[in-house]
């Protein structure tokens, strides 16, 4: 192989594994806000009890969606989510609580670093 | 590396800012208060470990480097439908006084920290209930110690 077959190799492989994480690192922005997390903080979306109507709506609307290649966006169509995120009336949550998008963002670099290192398989 | 500092240099930068409310009308955590209807008051929330928990950054684990981050949530209730300045001039200050990499001086001599790379802004302005409407700044912060394995 020449030397620019190698760089070109290199680069395909590059762009493979930026994909990946790409999507690794959605995954677990998405599930720290879901489900919360210890590496973030994030305390996960609140939940009612179980017998309330409605119970898991905001914790179920999050979604991950690829506008395009390069792009990831996790999203809820919920209008109240704002107000539990920001807890505006200092409501206290007995399952999950706010802030959990912050959080999750604030540690955006730290999950990008441990997903490129389980991605190169470097202990 | 001690928590309780953290959060007390946080606390001080604050309450030296001269735009927010004097020191009947500030909830700290653990304090008996009742918000006041007609004029507006400031919380703060410390959350250490928000953003990224405490994890070593060098090696070797003997006396390597820890970092601990957290963010400290200012949250300014204003008076309610009374427009955006008085409330946007308060969160403004709060902002301008925790600029990016902000080195805040702690007792053991160390530094805590503001985040450079996700820098203090504030959030929309929300109803509250009882008259106000709140607006908030979350300010992440980081504090590297060293690491005693004894």
């Amino acid at each position: 192989m020449s030397f620019s077959d190698d760089i070109l190799a290199l680069a395909i492989e590059i762009e493979h594994e930026n994909a990946s994480l790409l999507d690794r690192v959605s995954d677990v922005m998405l599930d720290s806000i879901v489900n919360g997390s210890t590496l973030t903080g994030a305390a996960g979306q609140p939940m009612a009890p179980d017998n309330v109507p409605n119970a898991g709506k905001l914790r179920d609307s999050w979604r991950k969606t690829a506008p395009d290649d390069n792009t990831r966006e996790i999203s809820t169509s919920v209008d109240y989510a704002l107000e539990i995120e920001d807890n505006p009336r200092g409501l206290h949550f007995t399952r999950g609580g706010s802030h959990s998008v912050a959080d999750t963002a604030g540690a955006f670099d730290v999950i990008c670093e441990i997903e490129a290192t389980k991605l190169r398989g470097v202990a | 590396m001690i928590w309780h500092d953290v959060h007390m240099a946080l606390r001080a930068r604050l309450e030296a800012i001269a735009e927010i409310p004097p020191e009947a009308d500030r909830a700290w955590s653990n304090v008996d208060f009742t918000p006041p209807l007609d004029r507006p008051y400031i919380e703060s929330l410390f959350r250490p470990g928000a953003g990224g928990a405490p994890r070593l950054i060098s090696n070797p684990a003997a006396n390597g480097v820890v970092e601990s981050r957290g963010s400290y949530i200012v949250r300014y209730f204003g008076l309610t439908h009374r427009g955006e300045q008085e409330i946007s001039d308060v969160v403004q200050a709060i902002c301008d006084a925790f600029p990016p990499m902000k080195q805040i001086l702690l007792p053991d001599g160390t530094h805590l920290y503001i985040r450079g790379d996700q820098a203090p802004v504030p959030s929309e302005i929300l109803p509250a209930g009882r008259n106000k409407s709140m607006c908030a700044v979350t300010i992440l912060f980081f504090v590297h110690s060293f690491n005693s394995l004894s």
